[in-house]
């Protein structure tokens, strides 16, 4: 990576941290920031480079309170969100104490409006930071396209924590023959929210049909991976088929019936979290899917929201 | 909005027992696609009207002539939908694709997978 941003030493950085902590959010993309200046290790994948953003840089005093990076303990509250299109963050910290850091990594989806699809969250990561004091750690997040994300941080010990949150994001692959040598990001959409009643019935869809030749999303051959997450209400398992098929330029399907591409369950207790990645070798490019569902016993609400990656 | 996939071909061909392209030439020069290099991978999808298995052969090259062949079989039941990742062992300009087989109707689709 060229260091050609703004530069900064690190005991700039530590009196940054310790002085105006806010200020730090200055420290922004479009500057861009020399990892290697702030004193973080020179691995090729940790400095920042044009496809990688600082999500928040900060410091929190941590003790036997859960709290997140930004100090806050308020559990409903996350530490970033707008975080649908990156496939993976990393944080890198530093702490000032021997104490063992403990720390919970939570993701949760929300819907159109920006409101969760349920208040608590799914735990991605957890687990504890023993490194000595005053030496960097760092943690990988590796389950990516979530809305929101909120890191949770305890220790026995009262200690101060500088944390780093950085995400990357993935590039389509340039196309010079289409005239469009600019490298672009491979985006996320948002291609369904949706709240449904699941029951024992067989081969019905998310939206409750049982009509098998209709799909659930369509026109999306752009996707080449969808990532469906929710929350499950119910106690039960709850079975899901995932069929795909293409279309014509038309938009009319090549044939009837479907190409079965996944199927599994979906477990947890009510209210619990649920995700669900589809995929296939080299990407799935299928234009219509038809999602089905439904429980081993019982009724139950599954709250659902499917996003295709690029 | 941009994306990671072209789609190339759809199109229904009546698939014999002499080898064709998916438009249906038998001449074994006459490319099916042209200006491909930008692509890594086609994925293949389709139905298969009869249960009888369809072989095909991709062919990659340029206009100096065909460099390199690969061959596999759609297997899928009457009806059915299939799948084929073609993986071209070089980036090539020019592809054919040939299939053959049992007298059926393959009604297919072609994304090039750019890289």
């Amino acid at each position: 990576m060229a260091d050609d941003g703004f530069r900064i030493t690190r005991r700039e950085m530590l009196k940054y941290l310790l002085g105006a902590p806010a200020g730090l959010l200055t420290l922004s993309k479009s500057y861009g920031v020399s990892m290697a200046a702030l004193g973080f290790p020179l691995e090729a994948d940790l400095e920042l480079s044009q496809d990688r953003v600082i999500l928040w840089q900060g410091y929190t005093t941590v003790d036997t309170t859960w709290r997140d990076l930004r100090g806050n303990p308020g559990a409903e509250f996350p530490t970033v969100q707008q975080t649908t299109l990156y496939p993976l963050l990393n944080w890198a910290g530093y702490k000032t104490s021997n104490s063992p850091l403990n720390f919970r990594v939570l993701g949760r989806s929300v819907d159109q409006s920006g409101a969760p699809l349920l208040g608590n969250w799914r735990t991605i990561q957890a687990g504890s930071i023993n490194t000595p004091a005053h030496r960097w750690f760092r943690l990988l997040i590796q389950e990516g396209y979530w809305d929101e994300y909120r890191i949770e941080l305890s220790s026995s010990t009262p200690q101060q924590v500088f944390s780093q949150l950085t995400a990357r994001f993935d590039y389509l692959p340039r196309s010079p023959a289409a005239g469009t040598d600019k490298k672009q990001v491979a985006s996320v959409d948002t291609l369904l929210v949706w709240a449904y009643i699941v029951d024992t019935t067989p081969e019905k869809d998310l939206f409750g049909r049982t009509s098998a030749d209709l799909p659930v999303i369509d026109h999306v051959g752009a996707y080449r991976l969808l990532v469906w997450t929710g929350v499950k209400r119910g106690e039960a398992d709850i079975a899901y088929t995932v069929k795909a098929r293409s279309t014509d330029f038309s938009g009319a399907p090549l044939g009837s019936g479907w190409l079965v591409i996944s199927t599994g369950l979906i477990t947890g207790a009510p209210n619990s979290w649920y995700r669900v990645v589809i995929s296939q070798p080299d990407g799935l490019f299928y234009d219509q899917y038809r999602i089905c569902a439904q429980t081993a016993s019982g009724i139950q609400e599954l709250r659902a929201k499917i996003v295709g990656v690029r | 909005m941009a994306s990671r996939v072209d789609s190339l071909y759809v199109g229904e061909l009546t698939v014999g027992t002499t080898p064709s392209d998916l438009f249906g030439r038998v001449n074994s020069n006459a490319p099916t696609f042209i200006n491909c290099d930008q692509y890594i991978a086609f994925i293949w999808t389709g139905v298969k009207s009869g249960g009888a298995p369809v072989q095909y052969t991709i062919h990659g090259g340029d206009a100096r002539g065909w460099r390199w062949q690969r061959t596999g079989t759609i297997v899928a039941n009457a009806n059915e939908w299939f799948r084929v990742v073609i993986k071209p062992i070089t980036r090539s300009e020019w592809y054919r694709i040939e299939v053959a087989g049992a007298s059926q109707v393959l009604r297919s689709k072609i994304v090039g997978l750019k890289g």
